[in-house]
């Protein structure tokens, strides 16, 4: 893709567009560049499609039937209730529990991260790369995905190939 | 019919220089086919230094041309070299190149299908009318997502309207583009690597 030629380096247009991260270690770039998933698609643990409200013309993602298509935070929880989500207070490590935050900026949903067990969050960036970062606010501000509205937390899917 | 054709509503036609000679010849056509509803297609042959077209409608051809590209179209097709006046717009190629790759750049960290489709380069895109299809479904036979705004515009149809995926929308769009010979080869999911 074109676009890429012009940016070799993953860390190179990351760091471009989070500032945040210009110099930051603790972030490390996990996956190649796939424009099928968004964030949401990553945080819901899906890799194959790009969810997002719909838009004008239709087709090309989805989005939960259940879910109101409104460009708002509330509709983003709606989508992650589907999952078994619940609202929490914060993005705190819980031991069994496995956290989503949702960002906003300017009044609309922009971003979705996904805690890791070791209390890092998974964050695919746009069309870009998946990352793994330290902080909530690594990816945010007003050059990155505003801040973070609200959190969730379900009990924590057992790996695929284990049993209760 | 050449691969490279491609219909041409009326509000889009006359603004390449280059193509002057064709459009003048076009507004008498379209002039003389006033009342027909169904496209033109302009058989295109140099010789030496001279021009010799003929003009048939679309239809004999069984070409189908998007919904809402109405009234006399004319598409130029030039049978001894196969090029189309498209192929030869290289001022507009640029264009389009120019404005993908900043809308690219400045999308790439977005989830939001708002914001990646209202993007002012890609709404200049749109601008820049149905002769930039072709282009589009290059990009998209390359791998490149969230064209489908841009081509539902532009054609005024939208055949990957009940996919769920970027993935399936390319493969709808390409289809559509294979079908009306607007670009050619396989698509992602025929591919053997």
């Amino acid at each position: 893709m074109d676009w890429l030629e012009e940016n070799p380096s993953p860390s190179e247009w990351i760091e471009l567009e989070f500032s945040r991260l210009r110099n930051n270690p603790t972030y490390e770039p996990k996956s190649p560049v796939d424009q099928d998933y968004n964030c949401i698609a990553f945080a819901a643990d899906d890799t194959e499609r790009w969810w997002w409200p719909p838009g004008p013309f239709g087709g090309g993602s989805y989005w939960p039937p259940e879910a109101p298509t409104e460009l708002t935070v509330e509709s983003f929880i709606a989508v992650f209730r589907t999952l078994g989500y619940e609202l929490c207070s914060d993005g705190t490590p819980e031991e069994g529990y496995e956290k989503v935050a949702i960002y906003e900026k300017r009044g609309e949903p922009t971003h979705a991260a996904r805690q890791e067990p070791d209390g890092r969050w998974l964050s695919k960036l746009g069309q870009g790369y998946d990352i793994v970062h330290q902080a909530l606010e690594d990816i945010g501000g007003e050059n990155g995905y505003g801040d973070v509205a609200v959190f969730l937390r379900r009990i924590r899917p057992a790996p695929p190939g284990t049993s209760e | 019919m050449n691969e490279a054709t491609l219909s041409v509503s009326d509000d889009e036609f006359g603004r390449s220089g280059e193509d002057r000679w064709h459009d003048r010849r076009a507004r008498v056509l379209r002039s003389k086919h006033r009342h027909q509803s169904t496209p033109l297609v302009i058989s295109v042959v140099r010789f030496n230094k001279w021009l010799y077209w003929d003009s048939y409608p679309a239809t004999q051809e069984g070409i189908d041309v998007p919904k809402g590209i109405g009234g006399p179209t004319v598409i130029f097709f030039e049978p001894s070299t196969g090029r189309s006046r498209f192929e030869g717009n290289e001022a507009l190629r640029a264009e389009f190149e120019r404005l993908s790759k900043i809308w690219k750049r400045e999308t790439l960290a977005s989830s939001s299908l708002q914001e990646i489709g209202s993007h002012w380069a890609y709404q200049r895109i749109i601008g820049l009318g149905p002769d930039v299809i072709p282009m589009i479904l290059e990009h998209v036979q390359r791998g490149d997502r969230h064209w489908g705004w841009a081509l539902a515009a532009l054609t005024g149809i939208n055949p990957a309207e009940r996919t769920d995926s970027q993935r399936a929308a390319a493969e709808a769009w390409l289809a559509w583009g294979r079908k009306r010979g607007l670009v050619g080869g396989e698509s992602e999911s025929e591919r053997v690597d």
